[in-house]
């Protein structure tokens, strides 16, 4: 089978201090957790519950308000006993609930009950899913059912994507979850090729992993859908939206696939989906990759959403070292936490402790135009360029020269030997655009 | 035990090459194996000239940034600049011109455009050329009976070899090699290149570990060898470059690089070529260096080739035996002008919405 890839740039990107993709671990729950609001895109969630109220494991105490909005549960049985203001690892503040554990659990450790979505209608899995949270598993973190209806209302021919590409390796989450739960992967497609009547599924995979992935398109294709495997490369940023969609357009135009826009979900956000439709479940709990040189037992970990980052370390062993910085997501994109009570919510991914080693020397120097960056730009960039036009405040020259179309994926800074800010003055000019130029 | 701060930055929070200032110091280590081989039979006068340029960089460099938060004398690039001037003056030189020539590629060609990073050529080649058409005959005094001297002296006076072969013109002026030659080549024939179907002819061992006067870097050849295996294994050179320049200056040196010597076309001797008249350290230092080289791939290996070409022009059609590092000079300016090409062509200047 032919490898579809991004035609330029890229890097391979490894890391020692990175769990295994073996299995996961179950974490124990802990007796406070920190619930957001504010867990998706759009603004926080109208809370329904007040402090010192008693709640239930999975009940609402968030009302979506408005578009990019999306219900919040509890994931624990337990009482309010504050309300805090929360700056969240994206810089967005918001109303956070923090429960402490006491009652039962209504669905932990209990058979789940099953629920037929075969014989529902669309609105009423559309409905079925928005009433239980989910939104795309990692940032923005879009509520999934806005993303089916504009789908299914846009009238345009809309293929589904799975995207299963793990380019890095702080997504071994992403990778366990597929091993652990590949029926649930299998039918939350279904589920959602349903809701937005799309009829074809692409399976976009790093050429690596294609036999993790070929058992899924059988059961996928036993809910009469069309599955396809779409081998693609392994270097990052292959997994990020626009090298897939590079990489997919050129399958399609080879397979004569008609399409006229890509429906793309994660795997665990198809986990979610199937939760939701077939357990009758909010998002409760999800993997996520916790390690860094400073952690003692880097591990793959379930967890409840709202359990923060310190007890998700306690859980891996703690610390073995200081660490030098705290990372929500990969150390790639991923951004700086400097409290360990912060909460992980529906879209965290990873938990990296970073060590002093590992951080390295982060002073920067003067620019050597040594041209690492230009040789892995996945846009085909100028980097050196972008940032000296940025420096000097030339931010309309810069985005005449291509800076707004850098997504940020990092290649150039993790190249530069005077470990310059590339992606983030490349990125000011875009936002700055015109500014002073 | 003293809690350090746990701090925020902006991503990437790893990195996946070394610091410029870790690649620098790698470099400035390296750099001193050729030297310490040429010094081991000359007195150790070629560590006296990188005493001279190492402490007149330090110091001018500690001098330049008195005052500001500048650290530039503690990144090491001052360092490997002095050495690499060190490595491509003559051993025998004037030891008053490393001192001027350190001045001139600190001061004119590195900190006068801005320092690290801003310079537009190689500070010791631009040095190197300013002692060179400076005081001319200091430099060709200090370089009399060396043998890439003494085979242009043969050549001036209408010797040849029907071969072509350099090394026969350096043996009928008078230059013989040692007895452990003979020893060391045959040694390395019989284990080594005849099992492979190669054999190495006489003189080149020794030719590898000359007494005689030269540049330091070719006196130490055997020591930079191991400088560029360092250099690529550590990835701080990248191969595309020296190998785009070696192929084509070597391609050129076989086609035509026995003519000067009254040989006849594919008859050069690629081997003398390499070894000598500073070619490796162009190879690996000098066009090896991106920082002063092109922007793309393709313009990359545009301009190593035509560098290789022209080293090849200079030394063997000019007749500069040293004419190596100023067509790296060359090779330097036209390299600003095809940058900007690059940017229109690839980087598409164009692309205002």
């Amino acid at each position: 089978m032919k490898k579809y890839h991004f035609p330029q740039g890229g890097l391979v990107y490894e890391d020692e201090y990175a769990p295994l993709a073996i299995s996961s671990t179950i974490a124990c729950i802990p007796a406070v957790l920190v619930v957001p609001l504010m867990q998706h895109s759009g603004i926080q969630a109208i809370p329904v519950v007040s402090v010192g109220d008693t709640i239930h494991e999975g009940m609402v105490i968030g009302r979506a308000e408005s578009k990019g909005s999306s219900n919040v549960h509890s994931p624990i049985p337990g009482r309010i006993v504050r309300m805090v203001r929360w700056r969240m690892s994206d810089g967005r503040e918001s109303d956070a609930f923090v429960i402490r554990l006491s009652g039962s659990f209504q669905k932990l450790g209990k058979r789940p009950e099953l629920f037929s979505w075969n014989g529902l209608s669309v609105h009423e899995l559309q409905r079925m899913i928005a009433e239980k949270g989910v939104v795309e598993t990692e940032e923005p973190g879009r509520p999934v059912n806005e993303l089916l209806s504009h789908a299914r209302n846009s009238n345009r021919r809309n293929v589904l994507v799975l995207n299963a590409v793990i380019d890095d390796p702080w997504l071994a989450s992403e990778k366990v979850l597929l091993a652990e739960r590949q029926a649930a992967v299998a039918e939350g497609v279904a589920i959602a090729m349903k809701v937005a009547a799309i009829s074809q599924v692409l399976i976009a995979v790093a050429f690596n992993d294609r036999k993790v992935v070929e058992p899924l398109v059988s059961l996928i294709e036993k809910f009469d859908v069309k599955a396809t495997i779409v081998l693609v490369g392994s270097k990052y940023p292959q997994r990020n939206n626009r090298e897939l969609f590079i990489a997919l357009s050129a399958f399609t135009r080879n397979h004569s696939i008609e399409y006229d826009d890509f429906l793309l979900f994660n795997l665990s956000t198809t986990a979610a989906i199937f939760d939701a439709a077939r357990y009758n479940q909010p998002m409760l709990e999800r993997y996520i990759s916790v390690g860094g040189a400073s952690v003692k037992h880097p591990a793959v970990l379930r967890v409840r959403i709202g359990t923060r980052i310190g007890d998700a370390i306690a859980e891996c062993g703690g610390f073995i070292e200081e660490a030098s910085r705290i990372i929500i997501g990969s150390p790639l994109r991923g951004r700086a936490v400097f409290d360990l009570d912060t909460p992980i919510t529906k879209t965290t991914q990873a938990v990296v402790a970073l060590s002093a080693e590992q951080l390295g020397n982060l002073e920067s120097h003067a620019c050597i135009s040594c041209g690492n960056c230009r040789t892995v730009c996945p846009v085909g960039l100028d980097p050196e360029r972008l940032h000296k036009l940025s420096v000097l405040g030339r931010y309309k020259e810069a985005v005449d020269e291509g800076a707004a179309d850098c997504h940020g994926c990092s290649c150039c800074a993790v190249v530069c030997p005077s470990r310059l800010p590339l992606r983030t003055t490349i990125m000011l000019s875009a936002e700055r655009r015109g500014g002073r130029a | 035990m003293k809690s350090k701060a746990l701090t925020v930055g902006v991503p990437p929070h790893v990195f996946q090459v070394p610091t410029t200032t870790h690649a620098m110091w790698i470099v400035s280590a390296c750099l001193l194996v050729p030297i310490l081989q040429s010094a081991g039979n000359d007195g150790f006068r070629s560590l006296l000239i990188a005493a001279i340029t190492v402490g007149t960089a330090l110091g001018l460099e500690f001098l330049l940034s008195a005052g500001t938060d500048s650290r530039s004398y503690s990144d090491g690039s001052a360092v490997a600049s002095a050495l690499i001037l060190c490595l491509i003056l003559p051993n025998n030189i004037n030891l008053f011109m490393p001192f001027i020539g350190t001045i001139f590629a600190i001061v004119v060609i590195k900190k006068s455009f801005g320092g690290l990073g801003s310079n537009w050529m190689n500070p010791a080649a631009g040095a190197w050329l300013f002692l060179r058409f400076s005081w001319p005959e200091a430099f060709d005094s200090a370089l009399k009976g060396s043998a890439l001297s003494m085979l242009s002296s043969s050549v001036s006076k209408g010797m040849s070899d029907p071969g072509g072969s350099p090394l026969a013109l350096l043996k009928v002026s008078g230059w013989k090699p040692g007895n452990m030659d003979a020893i060391l080549t045959n040694w390395l024939n019989d284990t080594i290149l005849i099992p492979l179907g190669a054999e190495l002819p006489g003189a080149y061992t020794d030719f590898m570990n000359s007494p005689l006067p030269g540049l330091i870097v070719d006196r130490g050849i055997l020591g930079f060898l191991l400088v560029s295996i360092v250099l690529l294994s550590t990835g701080i050179v990248r191969w595309t470059l020296p190998l785009v320049y070696l192929v084509s200056y070597l391609a050129a040196v076989r086609i035509w690089g026995a003519l000067p010597y009254g040989g006849h076309l594919f008859g050069g001797d690629m081997l003398f070529a390499l070894l000598s008249g500073s070619t490796l350290i162009g190879a690996f230092i000098f066009v090896g260096n991106p920082s002063t080289g092109t922007k793309t791939r393709t313009g990359t290996i545009i301009m190593a080739a035509f560098a290789g070409f022209l080293a090849y022009w200079f030394r063997f059609r000019g007749g500069d035996a040293y004419g190596l590092i100023a067509s790296l000079t060359v090779v330097n300016v036209l390299a600003i002008i095809a940058r900007r090409m690059e940017h229109r062509a690839f980087f598409n200047i164009g692309r205002k919405k």
